[in-house]
């Protein structure tokens, strides 16, 4: 088993329609290695382990422990800059490399590269921020900020769009075709989303369950909530026309990263006494949650909820598949893989459908 | 969480990179590096290079991966596997030394 683990989505399918689906995570639960370390270890130890969105976890590492031991920390100020840039850059990725790829689109990869690198080169202080999202306006929307900023509704998404030369254009025209022409049994139920909550808000509705089980399948009054860049931008009148439109919310959830991408949207907050800490990082995919207990000067308790165990729940958004009405296995795998993109997930996945 | 694979090129293939790492020989997609050399040092997340580390460090991810592997096996006593982390120069396991230059 590769050490990353792995998401395995398992669509239940008569033949007709899809009647159940099955999540299982090996993803292993790392934070089981900090008890007993001490908080300066914790800090250095995460974003090893978790190396690709490294400057997130280690802004949320830090923000949790020193508020457990009650003392500020500089630095915590310049992460904010970097841990902005990673999840711009994370956004980029899916949003050039892997819907193009999975729509049959060409890759703009020269673009990406250099993007990338601007957005390393600003997240150490260098570089023009405005000039590169001017940029990014221009190209992947073919609009300037104040024309995007115009758009309140899905039609004037698309008017806007066909009058330029945006590089997403028609990935947008494709994942809209592609979702009013699925066909679901019965009403679209909208899912539920995280609210967009202060370290504060999370101590207080999320403290008393915090655990190893709440790690692994987080859940709030029974019910698995969404996180990510459509539940920060859900309310925005844009993205309220696309729910509306299409409940799946598979155009939604692109146009949502577009817009948390453009107007790079952060926030950080930490709270914490009594040698405990607790920190919220907004990252690409979500919230990211981190609870420290010290005593005696080691960690005596540690959780890690990432974005990943909300959105893929097992009775969480990927339950939106049910009810689908699909007579070929192909085109419902398709269907499965612009859902689980959508959705954003930060390991390796693996589909199955199951006849029965 | 996005865990990163530490993995060594071993043979460049255009915009790719046969690389060698703790889980056996994998083919990894270099474009957001632009040119890399046999020895280096990737960090690699789905089957892509997402940036050049150094040997120390690659040796640091992948203790801190022995030890998670370990949590996932069962087992609570992965200690050893942290020797290095805090204060001291770390110190790279034998099949690292030397690093291979070509």
């Amino acid at each position: 088993m590769p050490d990353a683990g792995k998401l395995n989505l398992r669509i239940l399918w008569d033949g007709k329609t899809v009647y159940g689906v099955e999540v299982k995570s090996t993803r292993p639960p790392a934070y089981r290695l900090l008890p007993g370390r001490s908080p300066d270890e914790a800090v250095q130890l995460i974003p090893l382990l978790y190396g690709v969105c490294g400057k997130a976890q280690r802004a949320a590492a830090l923000a949790a422990v020193s508020s457990a031991q009650g003392r500020d920390v500089p630095q915590l100020e310049e992460l904010e800059q970097g841990v902005l840039c990673e999840a711009m850059q994370e956004h980029l990725w899916r949003l050039l490399l892997d819907w193009p790829k999975l729509l049959g689109f060409p890759l703009p990869e020269a673009q990406f590269v250099r993007w990338h690198a601007a957005l390393n080169a600003l997240a150490t202080g260098h570089g023009d921020a405005e000039n590169l999202l001017a940029e990014l306006h221009r190209a992947l929307l073919g609009m300037t900020a104040e024309e995007w900023r115009r758009v309140d509704t899905q039609a004037k998404l698309f008017e806007c769009l066909k009058a330029g030369d945006g590089l997403l254009a028609p990935i947008l025209k494709a994942l809209e075709y592609r979702e009013i022409h699925l066909d679901f049994a019965g009403e679209q139920a909208q899912g539920d989303f995280l609210p967009r909550w202060t370290a504060s808000d999370v101590s207080r509705n999320l403290a008393a369950q915090l655990g190893g089980a709440f790690a692994a399948l987080p859940q709030l009054d029974g019910k698995p909530l969404e996180t990510g860049a459509l539940a920060r931008t859900r309310h925005m009148p844009l993205l309220r026309d696309a729910l509306r439109r299409a409940p799946t919310g598979l155009l939604a959830r692109l146009i949502a990263r577009l817009v948390d991408l453009l107007d790079s949207v952060s926030a950080r907050g930490r709270i914490g006494h009594d040698g405990r800490g607790l920190s919220v990082v907004q990252t690409a995919r979500g919230m990211l949650l981190h609870h420290v207990r010290i005593e005696s000067g080691r960690v005596a308790e540690y959780w890690i909820v990432a974005p990943t165990e909300w959105n893929f729940h097992p009775q969480g958004a990927l339950t939106g598949l049910i009810g689908l009405r699909e007579g070929n296995a192909a085109r419902l795998m398709e269907t499965a893989q612009l859902f689980v993109l959508s959705l954003d997930p930060c390991v390796e996945f693996e589909i199955e459908v199951i006849h029965a | 969480m996005c865990i990163g694979i530490p993995v060594q090129v071993t043979e460049v293939d255009g915009m790719f990179a046969w690389c060698e790492g703790r889980n056996g020989r994998v083919r990894i997609n270099t474009l957001l590096l632009g040119e890399v050399l046999p020895g280096d040092w990737l960090l690699t997340f789905m089957d892509s290079a997402r940036e050049a580390i150094d040997p120390v460090r690659a040796a640091m991810v992948n203790s801190a991966l022995d030890a998670l592997d370990r949590v996932a096996a069962g087992e609570t006593y992965f200690d050893d596997c942290f020797i290095d982390l805090i204060g001291r120069e770390p110190r790279l396991p034998d099949f690292l030394q030397p690093v291979r230059e070509e």
